[in-house]
């Protein structure tokens, strides 16, 4: 166990170590150096490149002169934020679906809800933005266009996660300024989820369709189980795993839409900053948002592998 | 030699009988549906130009924001409305619908022909060497592509021509690792066993006998490697780090109009449709030919 918690580590190191080298590149472009590097040739020059990103000195903006570091911790609460709730959607909604359409097994419901998966993984998320702000916010108009909260509110930023601060900041807007903060975060949810949660629905489906047909399935329906804990407990646990292997799909999936999210709904994350950053040129900046969002994706993906190393344990072996 | 070549020949008939495969592609009615939609995609992005009513990028100066026929005040002159410059809707469209396709065509064929080509040359390098390059592919592959191109852009500069390099980047990765897998799977299989015995080198050994076999792969990874780029070429257009204005690209065409969805949500309601039909026609025949094509790839 401890081995291959090992293994998992050091693979997702050497990712991260491919990724400082791709960022190095792009940090090269900037018109002033990044760093006073003691070295002139440029491989001395990358090792110095990864002391100075351990230290948290990620250079100053080409542009502002702001420290590029401060100017991500202020951007990256943001997109956690986004990021957290769209997974959470995609993952409940996509499993309750998945299991609905199992349990349907060939009926109308089964039927229409495989279309709808089939339709909404091949939705571009930017134009499904786009749609869900023509309907909900233009014509229904129950939903703003933009941004995390209304102008009207002022919240003093503590974690600069906006939903936590509208409930532990001083102000006296009561309950109003939270829910505004939600209603603000629900149009760009559904946007990037949308294609997660349809990917989800399907393989939960296609996984539990096939576990049903086991005989421990049969063994439980036979004592008299009821159906709810056989596909909630029995079944689902065995389907996590080929769910997990998905997981690092979805995860690439999500980035993608929380770039274009943040675009379309001016949501003050990572990805809108790295693309104003792309357009101003502002190397520093798109190097910190590049190296910002694909540590996220490692992460997950470490994250991932260690929980399927736990749920299975034929995975757990040691170096290869 | 003999043998070989007649070993070749049955392995190559054995994975290409082209009536089960067509039987099994020709029952899943989505991939029937898929194959027509992707067919009058593909007609219309040859024959668009030449049956597009106007210029695309013609302005008609006094007939901005024209609704399309079915809305009030449409006429068949502009059957799909004008834009906010006034350009018509149609022509745009039909050339967008040019660009993007053979663009994306263009894309999957270089990627795949480079990713091809690395993973056959990673396949036959020494194991360390190997394992290195496959890293190197894993973290390119784990990293999602809209953020790879972007950070390719981001180097290179924004435009068309640059975005199209970066999706090629982003792309050969996929074949790289696919052709890698394939090959070292196929060549513990007894039939290249039997073909080394024979005396078959390296490169015979790749070429005609675990060659035809990983094409069905590789096809299947072509289809849904032309969705990938497709989308990827509409949102770097969307992003505006993609084709400029005033360029007739489906998703500069949906960039232009979100000022406008208010009063004219056709213009992002059709190129969006558009992108989506052509997307969605492509996942349908890709799943049709994963199905037919490599059983053992689906799950």
């Amino acid at each position: 166990m401890l081995l291959s918690l090992f293994r998992i580590l050091i693979t997702a190191l050497v990712s991260f170590l491919g990724l400082t080298i791709l960022t190095f590149g792009i940090s090269q472009q900037a018109t002033t150096p990044l760093h006073d590097y003691q070295s002139t040739h440029w491989f001395p020059q990358y090792f110095e490149y990864l002391g100075y990103l351990l230290t948290a000195n990620w250079g100053n903006s080409d542009l502002s002169g702001n420290d590029v570091f401060t100017e991500l911790l202020k951007h990256f609460p943001a997109s956690i934020e986004l990021l957290s709730f769209s997974l959470i959607l995609a993952i409940f909604v996509g499993l309750f679906f998945g299991i609905m359409a199992a349990k349907n097994r060939g009926g109308w419901l089964d039927k229409g809800l495989m279309s709808a998966t089939l339709v909404g993984y091949s939705m571009p998320v930017f134009w499904w933005g786009l749609l869900l702000v023509l309907f909900f916010s233009l014509y229904l108009g129950i939903s703003p266009v933009a941004g995390r909260i209304d102008y009207a509110y002022y919240i003093q930023p503590i974690t600069r996660f906006m939903l936590i601060d509208t409930l532990i900041s001083n102000h006296n807007y009561g309950s109003a300024a939270f829910f505004n903060a939600l209603n603000h975060l629900v149009l760009p949810a559904v946007t990037l989820s949308w294609i997660p949660m349809a990917i989800m629905a399907r393989m939960t489906r296609s996984s539990l369709v096939n576990i049903l047909k086991f005989e421990y399935i049969r063994t439980a329906r036979s004592k008299g189980l009821p159906e709810n804990r056989i596909i909630w407990i029995h079944a689902l646990r065995n389907a996590m795993q080929s769910l997990l292997t998905i997981g690092g799909l979805q995860i690439s999936i999500l980035m993608t839409g929380l770039i274009i999210a943040e675009y379309i709904f001016a949501w003050p994350g990572v990805g809108s900053w790295l693309l104003s950053s792309v357009s101003r040129q502002d190397y520093p900046s798109i190097q910190a948002g590049i190296l910002a969002l694909s540590s996220l994706v490692i992460l997950f993906n470490l994250m991932l592998e260690i929980m399927a190393n736990y749920l299975d344990p034929r995975k757990r072996r040691p170096l290869s | 030699m003999n043998y070989a070549k007649v070993n070749g020949l049955s392995m190559r008939l054995k994975h290409f009988k082209a009536k089960p495969s067509w039987l099994m592609f020709s029952k899943n009615n989505g991939a029937l549906f898929g194959s027509i939609i992707l067919a009058a995609a593909v007609l219309l992005a040859i024959i668009g130009p030449w049956i597009a009513p106007f210029d695309p990028a013609q302005q008609f100066s006094s007939r901005s924001f024209h609704p399309p026929v079915w809305n009030q005040g449409g006429n068949f002159t502009h059957f799909l409305g004008t834009d906010d410059l006034g350009r018509d809707l149609l022509s745009r469209l039909l050339h967008g619908a040019r660009l993007s396709l053979f663009l994306a065509g263009f894309i999957v064929l270089i990627a795949a022909g480079t990713g091809v080509l690395i993973g056959a040359i990673a396949a036959l390098l020494p194991p360390l060497l190997r394992s290195i390059l496959m890293r190197i592919m894993d973290l390119l592959l784990s990293l999602p592509s809209l953020l790879l191109a972007i950070a390719v852009v981001a180097i290179i500069g924004p435009g068309l021509s640059n975005a199209v390099y970066a999706v090629i980047l982003v792309l050969i990765p996929q074949f790289v690792k696919l052709t890698q897998n394939s090959i070292s799977q196929e060549l513990c299989k007894d039939y290249c066993i039997a073909a080394k015995l024979d005396g078959a080198n390296s490169i015979r050994l790749l070429t005609k006998h675990v060659g035809p076999n990983i094409v069905p792969a590789v096809i299947v990874q072509l289809t849904f490697s032309f969705s990938t780029a497709l989308l990827d070429i509409a949102a770097l257009g969307f992003l505006g780090l993609g084709a400029q204005p005033p360029l007739a690209e489906w998703g500069t065409m949906l960039a232009e109009s979100r000022s406008y969805i208010q009063y004219a949500p056709w213009t992002m309601a059709l190129p969006g449709l558009a992108i989506f039909l052509t997307i969605l026609s492509i996942n349908l025949v890709g799943d049709g030919l994963r199905d037919a094509l490599d059983p053992q790839l689906n799950q």
